[in-house]
């Protein structure tokens, strides 16, 4: 478990808020995405999102350290996902993520997947692929590499010969300046 | 230690170097303004990656907080875990 993940949920498990709630922030989108390639459903994702977090904080003394802390919320956002369509009598969207039970309970639904049917909103996507699009090369080029690749800040560095310092801040740079562009979805809805 | 929403940014990708991790982890814990910077760009980290991202984020993250801080099935404290173990429980 990374150091951050350690102090916060051992003082959560003692009862400081405060810990949960970065933690909350921390992979809320993590689990909204894994509740969204399950279900497909956009309105119920926030929902379930919330459920899952909230079954975690009642969760908290149970989890072990010798995990991560990631795996265990996903394991209990994809249960949650998995009690939803199980409720609902659907079967999930996505055969990556794992769902042997939901197999079991409705075989015959999963010939219907439609992984990419609401992932994402299309206005948001296109406004998210826009402001990947205008960010200039240097900045995109290091945050594909971090996000959709998944390397590492050093491996950035060693494959673009530049410091690990301007790694890092390409990336910050980059995120902001997507945050900017997509302001009016981060924004309360009005 | 200041504000430093460049160091947040690596938080998100457990990129800090063992050293500042505790410190940055600190500050996070008792500045609402970096928080909230961190939810922000937790939420682009997650339209990059997953190509999804919930609306509002920040209200997400209140509105989990408020059933957590009214939540009577909460971890015991500190305080209530000594009390518990005063009773031999
Ligand atoms: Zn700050």
């Amino acid at each position: 478990m990374g150091d951050s993940d350690h102090i916060l949920v051992d003082r959560a498990a003692k009862g400081d808020q405060k810990a949960f709630e970065v933690l909350v922030r921390q992979y809320q989108g993590k689990v909204a995405a894994v509740i969204a390639r399950l279900i497909g459903d956009s309105d119920r994702v926030r929902d379930l999102t919330q459920e899952t977090f909230i079954k975690a904080y009642r969760a908290l003394h149970s989890f072990r350290g010798d995990a991560a802390f990631y795996t265990w919320l996903y394991r209990i956002a994809t249960n949650t996902a998995k009690n939803h369509l199980i409720a609902s009598h659907r079967a999930p969207l996505d055969n990556d993520v794992e769902m042997d039970d939901v197999d079991q309970v409705a075989p015959q639904l999963r010939d219907n997947d439609t992984p990419e049917k609401i992932v994402l909103q299309d206005e948001l996507l296109k406004n998210f692929e826009q402001a990947l699009a205008a960010l200039p090369e240097s900045m995109k080029t290091v945050i594909v590499l971090r996000d959709v690749h998944g390397h590492s800040y050093e491996e950035i560095a060693r494959l673009l010969q530049c410091p690990i310092g301007t790694v890092r801040s390409r990336i910050y740079r980059a995120r902001q300046e997507i945050a900017n562009r997509l302001k009016h979805y981060l924004r309360p809805v009005s | 230690m200041s504000c430093n929403p460049e160091l947040v940014s690596a938080f998100l990708d457990n990129e800090l170097d063992t050293v500042i991790v505790g410190a940055v982890t600190e500050h996070l814990l008792s500045c609402d303004e970096c928080v909230q910077t961190m939810t922000k760009l937790a939420a682009v980290k997650a339209v990059m990656s997953d190509k999804f991202m919930v609306h509002d984020p920040e209200g997400l993250t209140l509105s989990v907080m408020n059933v957590v801080t009214n939540d009577r099935t909460a971890p015991p404290s500190n305080g209530m875990m000594s009390f518990l173990k005063k009773l031999g429980i």
